[in-house]
């Protein structure tokens, strides 16, 4: 069967890893890394993932900025993104920035059992 | 014939001093029965607005004859007077007063009628405030008498005025004659340090004798006294008046500056919640992860390290649910509203907790017809679930969850409390969607009720509560300018009463 590309962008490098690991697990998933939104567009241009787990706060160019260049690129301006954040809680999204409105938004506290079911949701979309 | 010339003389002299004695006794005789004709008392005998005191008698006024009758009426006057003081002193309020002062004219002097009126001096108007031996009727408006009438010119002269009959009076012709006024009366001023308090009348004496001197005395020392009393009340009714408006004044600025203290602490809290909020969760979504990922690797027949990662997980989720709590002050800034009805969210916010009910009873004392309330749905779940958790916890074994909801209008019961409520978030007359949860569990000391609003204080063991619940809960009912308060006893349980303003154009609007 073949694996789903998930792009996970955030500049927690340990986070990232563990991520990965966990939802390579799953046999389902083939996992990629960026730790700053610049590195993530351009892999995010060369894979063409299913799925960007997307953190909202991150030094240089945050999620805000990553989700503008996302979407005024024809190649890749449909990719499902999810939102992983520090500060947000999932049920409040609606009322988060404008820029979040729409999207999947996950604590990163959030069990793996929740994060793959997120991921799989919103790549069925 | 020297002889019979000295006798004429002595006899002469005799016939002369019998005349004398004779005459002398015709004229006081004659003077007793003189009728006391209508005058204004003399200057000196005015009541004193200075604290002079005018001599007892004057000899323009008809006098008593006999020694021994002058000693009994002296010794009755001050015997009264010695009551009428203790009566005074014991009279509380200006209407008692009054009523002690008028009740001691009508008792003591032998008359119809007394009555006493108030003088205000800023509308120039008096008022009828007792009335004795005259009925103006109970149902009738009060009696207001404008300064064209006796009473106002008894005021204006400051002097008491003594009238035999009224239809003889070509100087009081073109003033209102006031209708409880009789034939015959003492009108006297109460006077106290300048200021006029109104006026006494005393009217038409029963026995039909004149007024005399010692009738207007033992008047002019009732208003005298009254004056001194009535103006003794009316400081301490001042002072009173004035001590409740201060008390009132406290109260509101002490509820003030709580909420401020409350508001900027939430404040402070908030602005940290949300920085160590995402410097806690990084990490935590780390171990978390970690943990996750070695639960799947260790074998599970390996006991110890499954148990270490077990509580590595709990302790992080534990952490992680301090941080939610924290950075509900972040967000309790925002509120977005939309009229809802309080029933409802009750109910849902019950369903969430439902599992965790097991022995606890449910009372609902709902009213139906709730009309909507302007509110945060999610915000107020919020609320409910932390009360219902808290009324869950207060009850470990088994109790009873007793929730209402009703619609109240205020009514203003004490001086600065509306509806048991403080004045300074309701007013009287509003109305209100009051919402109660109450439990018949542990309850809550006295002590502990104090601070149960604190951010951080829990009564709960360690990892069971954050101490953020009440603390929230509160800073959500006062974004929506709301009142949230307790009721406890321990043993017996704990009332949650929650005051929700109807928004007006929502006032009529039903479920």
């Amino acid at each position: 069967m073949h694996k789903r590309r998930v792009l996970i962008i955030d500049d927690e490098e340990n986070f990232c890893k563990l991520v990965k690991k966990n939802i390579e697990q799953t046999g389902e998933f083939e996992m990629h890394i960026a730790t700053n939104g610049q590195d993530g567009i351009r892999l995010a241009k060369e894979i063409k993932p299913d799925l960007i787990l997307l953190d909202m706060v991150m030094p240089k160019m945050d999620g805000a900025d990553v989700v503008s260049l996302i979407r005024d690129d024809d190649s890749i301006k449909d990719t499902p993104i999810v939102f992983l954040t520090a500060i947000a809680k999932e049920e409040e999204s609606s009322s988060q920035a404008s820029f979040t409105k729409g999207y999947s938004l996950l604590a990163k506290t959030v069990t793996v059992g929740e994060l793959i079911d997120c991921i799989k949701n919103n790549i069925r979309r | 014939m020297p002889v019979v010339f000295i006798m004429i003389i002595i006899a002469i002299v005799i016939f002369i001093l019998i005349g004398l004695v004779f005459g002398y006794w015709i004229a006081i005789l004659y003077q007793r029965k003189r009728i006391f004709a209508s005058q204004k008392p003399p200057q000196q005998d005015a009541v004193p607005s200075q604290g002079q005191f005018p001599p007892q008698q004057d000899v323009s006024l008809p006098q008593n004859t006999s020694y021994l009758e002058d000693k009994i009426w002296y010794e009755a006057e001050l015997n009264f007077l010695f009551k009428f003081n203790e009566k005074l002193c014991s009279a509380f309020g200006f209407q008692d007063v009054i009523r002690c002062i008028t009740e001691a004219a009508h008792n003591f002097l032998p008359i119809q009628r007394a009555v006493f009126l108030t003088w205000d001096k800023n509308s120039e108007k008096l008022t009828l405030a007792c009335a004795i031996g005259w009925d103006h009727g109970r149902n009738q408006e009060p009696l207001v008498i404008g300064k064209d009438s006796i009473s106002g010119f008894v005021i204006r002269n400051r002097e008491p005025l003594v009238v035999s009959d009224l239809t003889k009076e070509p100087y009081l012709n073109n003033l209102k004659k006031e209708e409880y006024l009789q034939k015959a009366f003492i009108s006297a001023p109460l006077i106290f340090k300048n200021e006029v308090l109104g006026v006494l009348h005393v009217c038409d004496k029963k026995t039909l004798k004149p007024f005399m001197q010692r009738d207007v005395s033992v008047v002019m020392n009732i208003v005298r006294m009254g004056a001194i009393t009535l103006q003794n009340v009316l400081l301490y009714e001042e002072t009173a008046k004035r001590a409740a408006e201060l008390e009132k004044a406290y109260d509101e600025l002490k509820e003030m500056q709580d909420r401020l203290i409350q508001s900027e602490k939430l404040k402070a809290i908030g602005q940290l919640a949300s920085g160590v909020a995402h410097e806690m969760r990084n990490p935590l979504g780390i171990i978390m992860q970690g943990v996750a990922y070695l639960e799947q690797i260790i074998p599970t027949e390996t006991k110890e390290p499954g148990e270490t990662l077990s509580i590595i997980k709990e302790s992080a989720q534990r952490a992680d649910r301090i941080v939610r709590s924290l950075l509900d002050f972040s967000r309790a800034s925002k509120l977005e509203l939309h009229p809802e009805n309080i029933n409802f969210i009750l109910e849902n916010s019950l369903n969430l907790v439902k599992t965790e009910l097991k022995n606890i009873e449910i009372v609902r004392e709902i009213q139906r017809d709730l009309p909507k309330v302007l509110v945060d749905k999610n915000k107020l779940i919020q609320v409910f679930i932390n009360l219902f958790m808290n009324a869950i916890h207060a009850m470990p074994e088994s109790g009873k969850l007793i929730i209402r909801s009703l619609v109240k209008q205020l009514e203003e019961t004490k001086n600065n409390i509306v509806d048991e409520r403080l004045g300074s978030f309701f007013e009287a007359g509003e109305r209100v969607v009051i919402i109660e949860i109450e439990d018949t569990g542990t309850g809550i000391s006295e002590e502990n009720l104090k601070r149960i609003f604190d951010p951080f204080f829990t009564t709960k063991g360690p990892g069971k509560g954050t101490g953020l619940g009440l603390s929230v809960s509160q800073n959500i009912i006062i974004m929506h300018k709301g009142l949230i308060e307790v009721k406890s006893q321990v043993g017996k349980g704990t009332r949650i009463i929650i005051t929700l303003r109807i928004a007006k154009e929502n006032g009529g609007a039903n479920a």
